[in-house]
Order: C-alpha cells, then sequence, then structure tokens
C-alpha cells in the first residue's frame, strides 16, 4: 500500500455536496483531496448520440446500480419495497437527475414540533439560516425558473433564467389545472438557457435523466468540481475509499482507497474527512470503518447510523391523451407541478403532504412498452403499429410524491453475502412503506384523476400498488441526520459526527426530513453551509461535536 | 478489473454475446412480434436480430437460450405458435424478449424514417439536433398559494 499523500481535508464522493466542499475549501486555499469510486463522465460517455440511446437507459445508463452492474458500482441489497437509484461518478447522481429543482419550506424544518410522528424531529437548522446558501447554490448551479410562487417564501437573491422549452404536454395539464383553480406552477430547473462560458443554453433534447453532453443541466461537474480543479483541487476518479481509519483515541487519521483502474491499495493521512457518499454510501462507509475504538463504527456508538431511511413515497402514472403531448422534447420530469396539497391537514387522516408533478416521457420504445408504468404495453403482430401510434406522442409522465417519515427500522446496514468488486460489503436496505405514506399516496391519486379529467385525458395508467409495489428510490435521505441531541441523529448541527473527531458527514444522508419535493437544492445547500463552518475554522482541528 | 466506460451494452467493444443461431431466432421473434404494415418495416427488415447481437450481455444470452429451447422459432408460423404460448405461460420471459425487440425495433434508422414520413417530428438520437421551442407555455392565470412561516408552525394535534 502506497503512502504520503497528507492533504488537508480528503472529501470522499464527488456529487453535489462533495463536490460543493471542494470548490469552497479549495477557495479559500484548502489542500483537498477528492476520492471519487466513479468514473469521469465525458460528453460522449452520454447515450444522447445514438438512436440507441432508449436501450442505454435500460443497461449503462440505468438508475440501478445492480442493473448497470459496473465494477465501480456498489450492489444494494433491498427487500424489494423500493428500487435503488444512485449514480457512481464524478459529479454523483446529478449525471443522472432530471434538475427539478424545489427548496423544503420553512415547515419541512420543524415536522417535529408539527407532529413527531415515528422518528420525525426538528432539523438542528431553520429555513431562514439555510435560505442564503439556497441562494448561493442556484446562482452557482444555473437555474430557469418563473418567479414569483406563492407556494414558497420570496426568493430576491435567486433570479431565474427564462424556462427552458417543453412539448405539448405542459399547456395540456396546465390547462386542467387552471379549471380545476388547483395551485400549479412551472417547475424551476437546474437547466441553463442560456450559455454561460463553456456550458451550451439547452436546446430540448429531452433526455436530462441521462446526463446532458452540452453542460446544460447543473450537474455537480459544472457548478462546483470543474471550478474547484482550476483552484488546486485534486480530484481522483476511480478511487473507492475501503476505509477511513482513526488513531488510538478514535479519531480519524486518514482513509485507505483501492485504485480501481489496477487495483492498487494507498493510504491518505489527513486530519479531516469528509463523507459525502449519498443516503446509502454513507452510512456503508461509516458501518465498513470499524476499529477498536469504534466496534460498531463510525459515528455508530448510539445506533444511529442508517437509521431513518427516506426515499419520498412515489407513485408514478401514466396520463394518455388523444392529441399530440411531446413528450420527447424538453426537459424531463420537470413541467408544471401541483403543491394545492402541499401542508398537513388532519382532517384528511394524515400528516404530511404531497406535490403532484407533470413531465414528459421518454422516446418510441418506452411509449411502446406501455410507458412510465408499463401498463398498457403496445400489442405484438398486425395490431402493432396502430396500437404504437395510439400510444407515441399521446402519454404525459406523472409523480405523486409524499413527503415520508422517517421511521427508525428503515434501515441500511451491511450485507454479508453480497460484496462489490473490491470485496466490500454491499449496502443492505431495509424499508417499509409507511402508512401514512400510503394513504398519501392514495389520496394523491384520487387528485391525480381529477386533474387527468379536467386535462382532458382519455385515460390514466397507475403504478399498481399491490404485494409487488416498488417504489422508485431517486432521493437517499436521512440515514446520517443531522440533529441537537446525540441520542436522535448522527452529527451535530454542523455536520461533525457526534462520536469522531475529524469526521464530517454532509449529503442527503444529513436531511432530518424530505418534504415532498426533490432533494438536490437542498443538498447543496447544506453542503456550502457545511463548508463555510470548516473554513471558519481552518487551521483549528475539527473536534468531536459533542466535545466542543 | 474493468473499471469505468465503456458497459457491454455498448456496441463494438467487446465480442457478440449471441450465437448466429440465436441472432437469427430474434429476427425471426422480431418479424412475428413486429410485422411490417402501415408504411412501417418488420422487426426482420429493421435488422433487430442484429441489434440484439451487438449488445447482448452475458445475461441475455442465457436467457434467450432458454426462450429458444422451449419456444423454437423455425418458421415464421411456428415463431407466431411460440409468442402465443410464451405470452400465456410464462409471462416475465415474453416480456424479456418483447423489451429486446422494441427497443431494437424503434432504434432502427429504417423504423425512425417511416415515423418521420408518418409526421412525427422525431428523429432519434436526441442530440446534436434537439428540438426548436414549439408554442408559448401557460402561466398561471392567478397567484394560488400559501406557505406557512417557521414561527407559526404549531402541533396539529393540539
Amino acid at each position: 500500500m502506497s503512502t504520503g499523500d497528507s492533504p488537508d481535508v480528503v472529501v470522499v464522493g464527488a456529487g453535489m455536496a462533495g463536490a460543493a466542499i471542494s470548490y469552497v475549501l479549495t477557495r479559500a486555499g484548502a489542500k483537498v483531496l477528492c476520492l471519487e469510486q466513479g468514473p469521469l463522465v465525458g460528453p460522449l460517455d452520454h447515450p444522447h448520440f445514438g438512436d440507441d440511446w432508449e436501450f442505454s437507459m435500460r443497461r449503462d445508463w440505468a438508475f440501478d446500480p445492480n442493473v448497470r452492474a459496473l465494477d465501480h458500482d456498489f450492489p444494494v441489497a433491498t427487500n424489494g419495497t423500493f428500487v435503488p437509484y444512485l449514480y457512481n461518478a464524478v459529479g454523483g447522481s446529478t449525471n443522472h437527475y432530471s434538475g427539478f429543482w424545489h427548496r423544503l419550506k420553512p415547515v419541512d424544518f420543524r415536522k417535529g414540533t408539527e407532529h413527531g410522528l415515528e422518528g420525525t424531529i426538528d432539523w438542528p437548522v431553520s429555513y431562514e439560516e439555510l435560505a442564503p446558501y439556497y441562494d448561493q447554490n442556484d446562482l452557482d448551479v444555473g437555474i430557469s425558473g418563473v418567479p414569483g410562487d406563492l407556494a414558497y417564501p420570496a426568493r430576491p437573491g435567486a433570479p431565474r433564467l427564462p424556462l427552458p422549452m417543453h412539448g405539448e404536454y405542459f399547456n395540456l395539464v396546465a390547462a386542467g389545472l387552471e379549471k380545476l383553480g388547483l395551485h400549479w406552477w412551472p417547475a424551476d430547473n437546474a437547466i441553463l438557457t442560456e450559455d454561460r462560458g463553456d456550458r451550451l443554453a439547452c436546446n430540448a433534447c429531452g433526455m436530462c435523466n441521462i446526463g446532458c453532453p452540452r453542460g446544460s443541466l447543473g450537474t455537480a461537474t459544472q457548478a462546483y468540481l470543474k471550478p474547484a480543479i482550476a483552484q488546486g483541487l485534486d480530484l481522483r476518479p476511480l478511487s473507492r475509499v475501503t476505509r477511513i481509519s482513526t488513531d488510538a483515541f478514535g479519531q480519524v487519521d486518514g482513509v485507505e482507497y483501492q485504485d480501481l483502474t489496477d487495483g492498487s491499495g494507498h493510504r491518505v493521512n489527513a486530519p479531516l474527512v469528509v463523507v459525502a457518499c449519498n443516503g446509502i454510501g454513507t452510512p456503508r462507509m461509516l458501518l465498513l470503518s470499524t476499529s477498536a475504538t469504534h466496534p460498531d463504527g463510525l459515528g455508530n456508538s448510539r445506533d444511529q447510523v442508517g437509521r431513518h431511511f427516506m426515499t419520498h413515497g412515489y407513485r408514478l402514472a401514466d396520463m394518455w391523451f388523444d392529441r399530440p403531448t411531446g413528450h420527447w422534447k424538453g426537459p424531463f420530469g420537470a413541467g408544471p407541478y401541483c403543491q394545492e396539497w402541499y401542508d398537513t391537514d388532519v382532517a384528511r387522516g394524515f400528516v404530511n403532504g404531497i406535490t403532484i408533478t407533470f413531465g414528459g416521457a421518454w422516446g418510441p420504445a418506452w411509449s411502446a412498452l406501455g410507458g412510465t408504468t408499463g401498463r398498457r404495453p403496445a400489442a405484438w403482430g398486425e395490431a402493432h403499429h396502430r396500437e404504437f401510434e395510439e400510444r407515441f406522442d399521446r402519454h404525459v409522465f406523472c409523480a405523486i410524491q409524499a413527503d415520508d417519515l422517517p421511521v427508525a427500522t428503515n434501515r441500511v446496514t451491511l450485507d454479508p453475502d453480497v460484496r462489490d468488486s473490491s470485496g466490500l460489503p454491499a449496502a443492505k436496505v431495509h424499508y417499509d412503506l409507511h402508512e401514512n405514506t400510503r394513504a398519501l399516496l392514495e389520496f394523491g391519486s384520487d387528485r391525480l384523476l381529477e386533474i387527468s379529467r379536467a386535462a382532458g385525458a382519455v385515460g390514466v395508467d397507475l403504478q399498481p400498488m399491490d404485494e409487488n409495489f416498488a417504489q422508485p428510490g431517486w432521493h437517499l435521505m436521512g440515514t446520517c441526520r443531522m440533529s441537537s441531541d446525540p441520542g436522535e441523529g448522527v452529527t451535530d448541527p454542523w455536520h461533525r459526527v457526534w462520536d469522531t473527531p475529524g469526521l464530517v458527514v454532509c449529503d442527503g444522508s444529513s436531511m432530518v426530513t424530505g418534504g415532498a419535493g426533490n432533494p438536490t437544492s437542498t443538498i447543496g445547500a447544506l453542503a456550502l453551509r457545511c463548508a463555510d463552518r470548516l473554513v471558519a475554522q481552518m487551521g483549528r482541528r475539527v473536534e468531536a461535536a459533542n466535545a466542543s | 478489473m474493468t473499471a469505468g466506460f465503456p458497459h457491454h451494452s455498448r456496441p463494438g467493444y467487446y465480442p457478440p454475446a449471441l450465437s448466429e443461431e440465436l441472432s437469427t431466432y430474434v429476427a425471426t421473434m422480431a418479424a412475428a412480434l413486429v410485422p411490417g404494415g402501415a408504411g412501417y418495416p418488420s422487426g426482420r427488415e429493421a435488422q433487430v436480430g442484429r441489434f440484439v447481437a451487438e449488445r447482448a450481455s452475458g445475461q441475455d444470452a442465457e436467457v434467450l437460450a432458454a426462450v429458444a429451447q422451449r419456444w423454437p422459432a423455425g418458421s415464421d408460423a411456428e415463431a407466431t405458435a411460440s409468442l402465443v404460448a410464451m405470452e400465456r405461460d410464462d409471462p416475465t420471459a415474453f416480456a424479456y424478449l418483447r423489451e429486446l425487440v422494441y427497443h431494437g425495433y424503434y432504434s432502427s434508422r429504417r423504423v425512425l424514417a417511416a415515423m418521420i414520413d408518418r409526421g412525427y417530428a422525431y428523429h432519434g438520437a436526441p442530440q446534436p439536433l434537439g428540438y426548436p421551442q414549439s408554442e408559448e407555455l401557460l402561466v398561471p392565470s392567478a397567484r394560488r398559494g400559501s406557505y406557512t412561516e417557521t414561527t407559526e408552525v404549531s402541533r396539529v394535534d393540539g
């Protein structure tokens, strides 16, 4: 094992959080090493230039690492109730997202006060404290949208670029929402609609979910890693951290990693390690890093690591029209959204709320196979072409997104039977859909049917919520959450791990609640806030949270 | 160790996983699943067999070999009969084959050309062309919506 590197900080993971922290620290003059187990992704690595791009979405660009099964992925075993979606590469899962750019709302930070169900606690930070970082993250990433949605606090510090183009579906759905007099608004997108430096404006190719070779999509690479490298960041792709090490006193003193290009092992000494490997990868990394002083893994002396896994309740649907929808044009998944039922109303019999989102879908193969739900594939044989033309250009993607509860038994652990290409135990996730989340999804389904009728849809296919129901796990949250009390979380309000000096965790795992909106904006804001604090403490050892 | 790109589903980097026999089987099944008509080519004419052969993984080859053994396709008529039986008796295997064939079919330049002739604006590969602005987007006619301030959050059961 080679040794010799001694940066000020090691950042593990180059997704939104790791990239933003690397950027801020290098700007302040810190010597930062960022280790990422996935590869660099260049423009031509994306499938957009081939007519077989839809097939790539099922294979090398599948959301599920178990399907891609690349050597730089790690397997994720589940109990079958959700499908894990994450992407291991420089830029993390922002290589593979819709750029749907919601913030949390003030109430989302106070759900412990509001109801406190299951493991729900208040965030140790408020919306108002995070707002300046949301604004800065918006500016860094580049957001398009329409200011003025009354469902959110005003954000004068975060101007918007003009909306990207959408297919005809946008106005069809919007007309239905208008007819019912419901709240709706065009979604903010992490998509440039004007050129910025070497990033080109969106040309509405439609397939943000397999990345963006033009640089229009606001990935962690575009927003933070490119400038961080210019500032001196040492970024090492295909470098898998196998263990975070501690000294005899339990303080972090470095990491061990494997170069996946040749299998060689390396050690790096560092007084500060930041873990930003997402809501599954981060608890896995902490649990893998056992030692005499941390026999149950880092940060886990109170048995909190991996608990409170949330992934948003999700039920997907296809809305079918007898008119063109242009579903393959414009950003995927980020058209109009409705937040008429976002806030808790206990008269409904449950707490929390939902967002219903409408968006484009994929191409002709997807349509022929029955759209997002796959419930209505075109017949084979002589009827195929007629049934294909009844489907292609005729459907709209719909998602009912529910604010999930943090449940202690929904948990990431290690799987002793499944291993990654380095021989490390895979992540194992147990997740049960909570009754409250199920009720939210069923309530939202009824509302979606009302909207579809008002929009003039000729049919709706909802993902069946039967014994095989497995929701998409796009958002991985809560598993190393922040807390004011060491017994309720893994880190303090500044992301310092309660029982491990020199260790910081910041990513989706830090989130205490998930709201009913996509989390990347919040992850970016948290990372900038965390990094500001680290810069303020530069030159001083980052102590364990409960020692300060 | 083969970390990084390319993946096995990217054609041209790895030897084909499908035998010539299995490739022919897929082509025959594709012709039965998607016959020509209404200006569209058949699955065979769209070279679906070749598409699948170039991209199939080892797992695909194993599944297709098992499927071909149980539901043979010596002729077009036999292929149709096998598909009827497969759809009825093993929906999972049928869906697997159909997914491969539909993807191959709608990735074909001949099919894309037929779609354009039928009036669709879809042009296959998303880039580099993208799509032009087609219409003005609606904006909400009334400003509706609200949120709860931090200081206003209170117990819902109290």
